[in-house]
């Protein structure tokens, strides 16, 4: 059930009806019973993994509290590791990996059996396991006081808006909005349309129509121009934000109407004026996860030049490595390591060349925001190829095709396309409020809401193309 | 003054603190929006002089909603509903003298626009501005696989409500998708469009790449093929045989479509649900005081080996019945003109000789309702 289908808006219509008419016990196992019901119409065998999380995660939390002895700790902690990042290894690499093997094996006429490489993923995966993780962590590092409620730990692990691709939330911001009484406001429920409306607008109008143009391009065997190549990754580029934070919007929507706020994932992303920046404003909720779970616990910045640099690289990595068993994903976190390696060993440079105001500063600053977005874009790439193969065609064909192709029929519906997330993103950062257009008079609002519903309606490729997150 | 100040705080304290008002005011616009600029007949008009005659699913459908808005005249109508074959089959511009004069006719045609979808659409406008409705319908009416089709046709809640009622909870299932789609488009006209809209849209006047703009394509986008079993080939190349030199370009095109389209016809389940959704159309025109014609389409005569001969025959009894129970006319082809290949324009529509032969004949059947 996508939640730009027809039948997620019957099902969160029934839900927020029930849900407004309950007391707040019965609120959360109606929330529990939903989520469940939510993730059962992916697939209702994959229950069982949430579950095993849910139970483990759960008592390893009340065992840790119960307990002072550091070696039993450890061991409590070590297994909801194993058993979470089990779950996720199994079912997110087993497969990566067995096909790695064969590859490797083949030559020598060996062969890996079939089972091993047609292991299912099952959706959500990465974000659950990570978010149940966190909250066993937070307990072990005594940052938290354990629940001792099993409904509402099983519905922070489930809580349907954010299941299957984040916010990645931190028990210590929503497992306390569970245990409280919700109070539903005509505000939330006002906010929470605005952002199911702009999150709709993105993934359906936007997201969906510009992956045409780079699904024709980076198509395996497609013989793309190198113009077209570049239109293709600015496409992708807006493509996978819009469709990212198009999700998140709708999830952060959806979690307000019922009167939850969940974490910010996005804060203007390609405003970002360097890739440390860009991290900070980009999947906020997985960066802010690796760096506190991952990154720190490593050593951080505590432990020298030397190891600060392969800390940052080991995490970028993982990172990439999080989003999907693919050589691509690694090879991209790898780049975005190299990135904040490179930045970090430049930045002395950097803040001494940087003009302190004036034009050349207003200037500085514009490069810098465009020098980071062709960084990125250039990831994109990476991450966008089907393998390393494509990786190394495309940016082959950059430098050696300069036939225009048919980016003269592309750039005006690209630009179409892109021009209004980027002018409200614009609005948005000279005002620094995401929320700016609540500040305009309810005239402005009101066409702006008309515009965006008729666009989602008319122009809003076919409702249930899934998400681009989904798969990792 | 302290009075104004209370009655004026007591009327902010009665408003909801917080309501979204722009919300409810851009709801508002769109409601008045889809009801009142699609319900007139100026932007319809423009948008069909852009459809191109080759998309024939969106012109029809656009040509459906001028032909809905055209019986608010006072003008008595003759309508005539039906698929693509009535689309293209008949044809009043081909006739040399207007039998009925003083009469206009609505047609409401276009491809796949079967008996669930002239439920909904009968349901939808007022049958008692159709004096008389002429429905042409073959075995293709019947024995078609029940499957929904949500672009751009009408979605009446009382066909859906009939639907539920005539089919299984298994099919409401697997088809939910579908249902609310056409739920939707009961409640919203905006959304029931969006197909013709879109197909107007960026990719139409900033071609974003030809390859692209394939899977658009009306054929593919408006007929699924409920039956994925292929066409055997030897029933394929002996219909090439026999139509040898007689397909056009265009008919070349759409030849492998039509054939999996005729070979789905078969009997079963959905052929009673089928039927009972004609019985209800006739039924509504009968109940609004209004007369009906139940005209036999015909088929080109090669592709009858795609299915069983006994379904045309079946079609016949039904529809003499149906027209005995409800005291209606049935032109049937047994009795009517022959057709020949020559007179088609591919397999299931007729050109522009056999659709004035088509016209004449059911023209000439409708100048002896007495109430015309």
């Amino acid at each position: 059930m996508l939640f730009n289908s027809l039948a997620f808006a019957v099902f969160f219509a029934v839900v927020f009806a029930a849900y407004a008419l309950l007391p707040h016990r019965a609120r959360r196992f109606w929330l529990l019973l939903a989520s469940y019901g939510f993730y059962a119409s992916w697939d209702w065998r994959f229950l069982g993994l949430i579950w095993v999380s849910t139970a483990v995660d759960y008592a390893v939390a009340l065992r840790l509290a119960a307990n002072d002895d550091a070696h039993s700790r450890r061991r409590w902690i070590t297994l909801s590791l194993i058993v979470n990042l089990g779950i996720l290894g199994f079912f997110k690499y087993a497969g990566f990996f067995a096909e790695s093997l064969a590859d490797l094996i083949a030559p020598f006429g060996h062969a890996i059996p079939d089972f091993a490489l047609q292991v299912v993923l099952p959706v959500g995966i990465s974000f659950y396991t990570f978010q149940s993780l966190g909250y066993t962590l937070d307990v072990y590092r005594g940052q938290l006081q354990p629940t001792r409620n099993l409904l509402d730990f099983a519905l922070f692990v489930a809580f349907f808006p954010q299941l299957v691709a984040g916010p990645i939330e931190r028990a210590s911001r929503l497992l306390g909005q569970i245990a409280t009484p919700r109070h539903l406001s005509w505000e939330g429920l006002g906010a929470g349309s605005w952002l199911i409306l702009w999150g709709l607008f993105k993934k359906t109008v936007v997201a969906d129509s510009l992956s045409q143009v780079v699904d024709a391009v980076y198509a395996p065997g497609a013989a793309a121009t190198g113009p077209e190549v570049v239109l293709a990754t600015y496409a992708f580029a807006f493509q996978i934000y819009c469709d990212f934070s198009g999700y998140t919007d709708i999830a952060r929507g959806t979690a307000r109407c019922l009167g939850f706020d969940l974490m910010l994932n996005f804060r203007l992303p390609y405003f970002a004026t360097s890739p440390a920046d860009f991290w900070r404003r980009w999947h906020i909720s997985l960066s802010t996860w690796l760096r506190d779970y991952l990154y720190i616990p490593l050593g951080g910045n505590r432990r020298g030049s030397r190891r600060t640099l392969i800390n940052l690289l080991l995490t970028m990595l993982l990172g990439g490595l999080w989003h999907g068993a693919a050589w691509t994903f690694v090879a991209w976190g790898a780049y975005h390591g190299a990135l904040l390696i490179i930045q970090r060993l430049l930045q002395p440079t950097l803040d001494r060349l940087a003009p302190v105001s004036g034009t050349a500063a207003r200037l500085w600053w514009l490069a810098s925001i465009l020098g980071t977005f062709h960084l990125i874009c250039l990831g994109w790439l990476i991450f966008r190829s089907e393998d390393l193969g494509q990786v190394a065609h495309l940016l082959t064909t950059l430098f050696t095709s300069f036939e225009i192709g048919s980016t003269g029929d592309w750039w005006l519906p690209l630009g179409l396309l892109i021009a209004p997330v980027l002018a409200m993103q614009i609005l948005q950062a000279r005002s620094d409020d995401l929320s700016v257009q609540f500040r305009w008079p309810m005239p402005a609002r009101a066409a702006l809401y008309v515009a965006l519903f008729f666009a989602i309606v008319v122009y809003g490729e076919d409702f249930g193309a899934p998400f681009i997150y989904f798969q990792f | 003054m302290p009075r104004s100040s209370t009655s004026s705080s007591e009327r902010r304290s009665r408003l909801p603190v917080g309501f979204p008002w722009a919300g409810a005011l851009a709801l508002g616009i769109v409601l008045l929006l889809d009801r009142g600029i699609l319900g007139w007949a100026t932007p319809w008009e423009s948008l069909d002089l852009r459809i191109p005659a080759t998309h024939m699913a969106e012109k029809g459908t656009v040509r459906d909603q001028l032909a809905k808005i055209q019986l608010s005249t006072p003008t008595p109508h003759v309508c005539v509903f039906g698929s693509s074959r009535a689309q293209a089959d008949f044809d009043t511009s081909t006739l040399e003298t207007h039998p009925l004069p003083g009469i206009s006719f609505a047609k409401f045609a276009h491809p796949g626009l079967l008996p669930l979808e002239l439920r909904s659409l009968v349901a939808e406008i007022d049958p008692s501005r159709c004096r008389v409705a002429v429905l042409v319908l073959s075995e293709f009416e019947i024995y078609s696989p029940l499957e929904l089709r949500p672009q751009t046709f009408s979605g009446s809640l009382r066909a859906l409500t009939e639907l539920v009622r005539l089919t299984d909870l298994q099919f409401v299932w697997d088809q939910r998708e579908a249902i609310l789609q056409l739920a939707t488009n009961a409640l919203l006209l905006s959304y029931r469009w969006r197909r013709v809209f879109h197909s107007l849209g960026l990719e139409v006047e900033f071609p974003i790449h030809p390859p692209l703009v394939a899977p658009r394509d009306p054929l593919q986008a408006f007929f699924r093929p409920a039956d994925r079993t292929p066409v055997p080939p030897r029933l394929e190349r002996e219909i090439r045989r026999r139509l040898a030199g007689q397909l056009s370009p265009s008919a070349a095109f759409a030849f492998r479509f039509q054939l999996s389209q005729i070979r789905s016809l078969r009997d079963g389940p959905h052929a009673l649900v089928q039927r009972e959704f004609l019985r209800g159309i006739v039924e509504s025109f009968q109940a609004a005081g209004s007369q009906v014609l139940i005209a036999e389409a015909p088929l080109i005569e090669p592709a009858g080996i795609l299915y069983p001969a006994r379904l045309r025959s079946e079609f016949r009894s039904f529809a003499a019945k149906l027209a005995r129970d409800e005291n209606v006319a049935f032109a049937s082809l047994a009795e009517g003109p022959k057709f020949q290949d020559a007179d088609f324009q591919d397999l299931t529509h007729l050109g522009p000789a056999g659709a004035k032969k088509f016209t004449q004949w059911v023209a000439e059947r409708l100048s002896r309702i007495p109430e015309l």
